[in-house]
């Protein structure tokens, strides 16, 4: 499962790191207000999800930006667990940050908030392959 | 010879250090991965959260990643490209991965805190305080070199201007569509680069041809307005394409490489005493990010020590990723060796009253040349080239102008903590956000005014100084814990060593040519380097005989 939402935080720019964290305590307020809020809301559906199903669930988050690694991945999922075409694109051209992808295909996509039925379903899916 | 030759030495000797020294370094710090990180132990599934090994690499190398291992390597090959070559390819294996190996590792036994934590910690409030003083110099200097090569860019490079100012309404057009409007992000980069092209091929048509003094005065006016806008206007959209064009242009760049197959022109050895100073220090300080970057340390002990899922992990991403970085350096190095000297002296040597291209137009020609052989006409690749560059530069200058900011009104605030006087006019006008970035830009600007060939090197020396530090809070660390610790150690005297020398033949050299400004920057730096190069050998001498007997 891929669990895609941005880091609170600039790449590329080598020599100014600027993450998050370090710039709340250091200029005192929250520049990325609405990334921390897409963080906080994967957050709990991570650890939900973990809780329930432990190591059983293998989880990825990636940052959007993290191109190297996350569109050969979905390529990779899409080809391993042979999902229909219409799906793919719906993968590829549909994903909006916050995603949820399993198994290559798109479950959720762009809700700031995840809703208890994309969980509902994660869950229906996960019994199902654990069976 | 071919250029491909020196790619491949570097490419086999990165291996063998990865698969030996690599092993070595692991093994004396003893990794193990039984001992549980604290993605593991915090994780929250916030900021805590196990990342798989090339989940975590493919982010810490888009971190590490910009202009700066690019600029370095061109820079210096005015020594000659063996002197270039072998500092690229020996300090990234002994310095430079060494120092974001350990970054990295000493930050995940510190619960993933970031190496300021780990420096008060093990060094106490002086070094905390020191370190502080150091960043609004170091943050100074930064917007300086890289305002300074942005505007020689652009004068050299005009489309390059263009198509840098249309990439700026194309990041606030992205902002607005997919962080505000949610647009679906594949479709909307797949616009936003057609629109990048577009950018491209209106530059080509109408290149904006100012003067340096013109271009650094709009940069440092947009800048200020950048700063203080909200992130996801313009730093974070843009951030988002520069990503993209990270990988774009690092992967058609290697691609041409291997076509274009190049050879290497220019000298092999410059001399030891050249227009940038005496290959020792200045060589070392000149490469800066290619082989050794202070900056990294920072980026390891943030996000990436907190996600690393196993320690064994941080091998491959610490050590390993700046490997590849520093194979992005000896590619940028290629461009410039595969030049004859006075073709490179044309792009770096300035004329009289004439400032010269600079490295990124040379590198930006070189791998034009390597886009060309895929296809892409010479103009277009060269633009494009200029473009990602100076747009990591741009992103850099922001970054760097609102930390300056916050730095600058933490120092008032703490002063006027320490009083007691919260209310004073005084305290009043240094935490004023507006005043703070006006100070820290219009410094920064005034140097930037200078030749880039005085202030890179400077800002090279605040980039050692700041690595040298951070190996120094992993020496002192491994010697608390009565660990080996020549394999940080002596590097560390190596970068205090480097430092010194070239801020002390710096700081002769601007004042002999009249750069008070930047004079009274490196004497500031200078001195620092000296009390931290006293502090550093108490504060391991204690920490050594303190250690002797205590286990890991």
């Amino acid at each position: 499962m891929i669990l895609v939402r941005e880091q609170d935080e600039i790449v590329a720019a080598c020599c100014v790191p600027f993450e998050g964290g370090f710039v709340k305590e250091l200029g005192k307020l929250d520049l990325f207000l609405s990334t921390t809020e897409m963080i906080q809301s994967t957050g709990e559906l991570y650890q939900r999800l973990k809780n329930d199903y432990g190591h059983t669930v293998d989880i990825d988050i990636v940052d959007p930006r993290n191109q190297g690694y996350l569109f050969p991945r979905l390529i990779k999922d899409i080809i391993h667990f042979k999902v229909p075409m219409v799906q793919a694109f719906k993968t590829i051209f549909a994903l909006k940050v916050p995603a949820v992808i399993y198994n290559g295909r798109l479950i959720s996509s762009g809700k700031k908030q995840f809703s208890s039925k994309t969980y509902q379903y994660l869950k229906q899916e996960l019994i199902k392959n654990n069976q | 010879m071919s250029a491909l030759v020196l790619m491949a030495i570097a490419i086999i000797a990165f291996f063998i250090a990865y698969k030996t020294y690599g092993t070595f370094l692991a093994k004396e710090l003893e990794l193990d991965d039984s001992r549980i990180t604290p993605a593991h132990t915090m994780n929250d599934g916030v900021d805590y959260v196990p990342a798989k090994a090339p989940v975590l690499l493919g982010h810490h190398f888009a971190s590490i990643a910009g202009a700066a291992p690019i600029i370095g390597p061109v820079t210096a090959a005015l020594f000659g490209w063996i002197p270039a070559f072998l500092w690229i390819v020996l300090g990234g294996i002994f310095f430079g991965a060494v120092h974001d190996f350990t970054s990295i590792v000493a930050s995940i036994r510190h619960k993933g805190k970031s190496i300021g934590v780990i420096i008060e910690k093990n060094m106490g409030d002086t070094g905390k305080k020191l370190f502080n003083i150091f960043a609004w110099l170091t943050l100074v200097l930064v917007i300086a070199a890289f305002a300074n090569v942005v505007a020689n860019t652009f004068v050299a490079v005009p489309e390059a201007g263009t198509a840098s100012l249309l990439f700026i309404a194309i990041a606030v057009f992205y902002g607005f569509v997919v962080y505000r409007n949610n647009f679906p992000v594949i479709i909307g980069t797949v616009i936003g680069v057609a629109l990048l092209f577009l950018a491209i091929w209106v530059g080509v048509m109408f290149p904006l041809a100012l003067s340096k003094e013109a271009w650094i005065m709009l940069m440092l006016a947009y800048v200020v307005v950048a700063s203080l806008a909200p992130v996801w206007i313009l730093l974070q959209p843009r951030d988002y394409l520069n990503s993209f064009l990270l990988y774009g242009l690092i992967g058609g760049a290697v691609i041409g490489l291997f076509i274009y197959n190049p050879t290497v022109e220019l000298t092999a050895y410059g001399g030891f005493n050249t227009k940038l100073g005496w290959m020792f220090p200045v060589l070392f300080v000149t490469v800066a990010c290619g082989a050794i970057s202070g900056f990294h340390s920072l980026v390891a002990s943030g996000t990436t020590a907190k996600q690393i899922d196993k320690e064994s992990d941080a091998k491959f991403i610490g050590y390993g990723g700046m490997l590849i970085e520093s194979t992005l350096a000896v590619v940028a190095l290629i461009t410039a060796i595969m030049l004859s000297q006075v073709d490179y002296n044309a792009f770096m040597v300035a004329e009289a009253g004439k400032a010269a291209p600079g490295p990124v137009a040379l590198f930006s020609t070189g791998v034009a040349g390597f886009l060309e052989k895929l296809g892409i006409p010479f103009t277009t690749g060269k633009t494009f080239t200029s473009l990602v560059v100076s747009a990591f530069a741009l992103t850099t200058l922001d970054t760097a102008t609102r930390l300056g900011r916050y730095v600058f009104q933490e120092y008032f605030e703490k002063a006027a903590a320490a009083k007691g006087k919260s209310e004073s006019a005084m305290t009043k006008f240094g935490t004023n956000p507006i005043v703070a970035t006006l100070v820290t830009v219009v410094v920064s600007g005034w140097m930037a005014m200078g030749s880039y060939s005085a202030i890179w090197p400077v800002f090279g020396a605040a980039n050692q100084l700041l690595a040298a530090l951070a190996l120094l809070a992993v020496s002192v660390w491994l010697a608390k814990l009565g660990k080996k610790n020549g394999y940080v150690k002596y590097p560390m005297f190596f970068m205090f060593a480097v430092t010194l020398t070239a801020l002390g033949q710096l700081i002769y050299k601007n004042v002999i040519g009249g750069q008070i400004l930047l004079s009274v920057v490196a004497i500031a730096l200078f001195i620092l380097a000296v009390i931290l190069a006293i502090f550093a050998t108490k504060t391991l001498k204690q920490a050594t005989n303190d250690g002797k007997g205590i286990s890991a």
